[in-house]
């Protein structure tokens, strides 16, 4: 398997990382007190076509492979400090997906321009207060009739909620069904009457990613706005999973680039008994442990995208990656903290904010004990 | 060539090794529904098409896994057969 990188994907590499730099990393600390999103800077980046990385040209994409995209991702993750930020654009990035591969052709010319261009944006509602993980405990139902689909239910949590345009909503359509073919995937647009969202809540960290409660009252969508078949809703999920794993995976790794870089200028920097503090063992193998799992995580990240490139579908590679990337994250965060002392416990050096926006690593897009229940089922246990 | 019928036993013997071990084999009907019982659940799909993938080598495309063609034992066998 070929895991070089192309000039061309270095160059996307260096773009993203110089435009992140000089555009997104003003007044984080304040931002991050407002908890607000910040709608000027996803223009930005809409501008730059981060909005449209990995879709098809033909929808009005920058039709980037998938290991171009998780390139792209892992550049903006390290450049990019506002993490709520980042994630924001997957949220968008990954509900795409589901609706570029499995959205009707009319679905797809009537928004993936404004998907693309960043007018719209889009969130993804599985989560329900009862079904984190166990899908089948969903509550939320859509019932069809003739002219469409009646959905009435509540997803909470959703990244992007309080700001999407277009939400991708799974609801139960058979519910005599007890596991595959019991949900479908409904396109709903902010507008719909009957649709409502919460204000965003109040978060540890992330918090300029806007997550919330999404209300549905008899909120009718036309047939049109099924995305793939009736019954398809939980393959449909699965399948965007597996992406979205990999593109945290790279998310998390741009991050943990970054913290490795911090400690390392640190640890040189700073002096204790007559001597750098990377020169003690205690902190120079932290540091190391870091850099480790960095060029591990890339390893896994790249082959995964690799995967997905040539076709193949790769839930356990994706799962392994989660887990890698996120608990090597939340790790260095907390070592970083401990190497920096006091001065990285005060918000001023912004060591602190690395650690709450990774404590919920481990806990999106599967829990890390989801994920290793999904990898000993694929080994057959 | 692989004909449909081995391809069915295979897909049964995993069924009800893997994924139903609890079910005794004569008693799953190649036509009965697996989606009504609640036997290809989320993690019973996806070990599934790993499974496919392995022993038959094929991989089926995500637009394809749709109820109809995973319904049965007899559908399964039958999509999977269209790929080899």
């Amino acid at each position: 398997m070929d895991l070089s990188i192309t000039p061309q994907q270095e160059q996307l590499r260096e773009t993203i990382t110089r435009f992140a730099r000089k555009e997104l990393n003003s007044d984080l600390i304040e931002r991050d007190r407002a908890a607000a999103f910040p709608h000027e800077l996803w223009r930005k980046c809409a501008e730059l076509g981060l909005c449209a990385l990995p879709f098809a040209e033909e929808h009005g994409g920058s039709g980037y492979d998938h290991l171009s995209t998780v390139i792209a991702i892992e550049a903006l993750s390290y450049a990019c400090h506002d993490s709520g930020l980042v994630h924001a654009l997957l949220a968008h990035l990954v509900s795409g997906r589901a609706l570029e591969i499995f959205g009707s052709p009319e679905l797809k010319q009537r928004h993936f321009p404004s998907i693309c261009s960043g007018e719209k944006i889009l969130a993804q509602g599985a989560t329900e207060a009862d079904s984190g993980s166990d899908l089948f405990s969903m509550r939320t139902r859509a019932v069809r009739d003739d002219d469409g689909y009646v959905i009435d239910g509540a997803k909470m949590f959703v990244s992007n909620g309080p700001v999407a345009d277009l939400i991708l909503a799974l609801a139960v359509t058979n519910p005599k069904r007890k596991g595959f073919g019991a949900h479908s995937m409904l396109l709903v647009e902010r507008e719909r009457p009957g649709f409502s969202s919460g204000s965003a809540f109040e978060k540890m960290g992330l918090r300029t990613l806007q997550n919330s409660e999404l209300i549905f009252e008899a909120c009718r969508v036309p047939l049109g706005n099924l995305v793939g078949k009736e019954g398809q809703g939980s393959i449909i999920f699965t399948e965007v999973m597996d992406w979205e794993r990999i593109v945290f995976g790279a998310c998390h790794l741009g991050t943990l680039s970054r913290i490795l870089e911090a400690c390392v200028a640190f640890a040189k920097e700073r002096k204790q008994f007559g001597q750098q503090i990377g020169k003690f063992q205690a902190v120079s193998s932290k540091i190391a442990r870091m850099k480790m799992n960095l060029e591990l995580g890339r390893l896994m990240v790249y082959k995964a995208a690799v995967m997905k490139d040539r076709g193949a579908r790769a839930p356990l590679e994706a799962a392994t990656i989660k887990i890698f990337a996120s608990e090597s994250l939340r790790s260095a965060a907390i070592d970083a903290v401990q190497i920096h002392g006091a001065s990285g416990y005060m918000t001023e050096t912004q060591i602190e904010r690395e650690l709450r926006d990774s404590a919920a690593s481990t806990i999106y897009s599967g829990t890390v004990e989801l994920n290793t229940e999904i990898i000993s089922k694929l080994l057959g246990l | 060539m692989v004909d449909a019928s081995s391809i069915a036993i295979k897909i049964r013997h995993f069924i009800c090794t893997e994924l139903a071990p609890d079910l005794d084999a004569a008693d799953l009907d190649p036509d009965d529904s697996l989606l009504d019982s609640g036997i290809l659940d989320s993690f019973g799909i996806m070990t599934l098409l790993a499974f496919i993938l392995q022993e038959f080598g094929v991989d089926i495309p995500a637009e394809e896994i749709e109820p109809d063609n995973f319904e049965t034992i007899t559908t399964i066998s039958r999509t999977v057969g269209t790929y080899l």
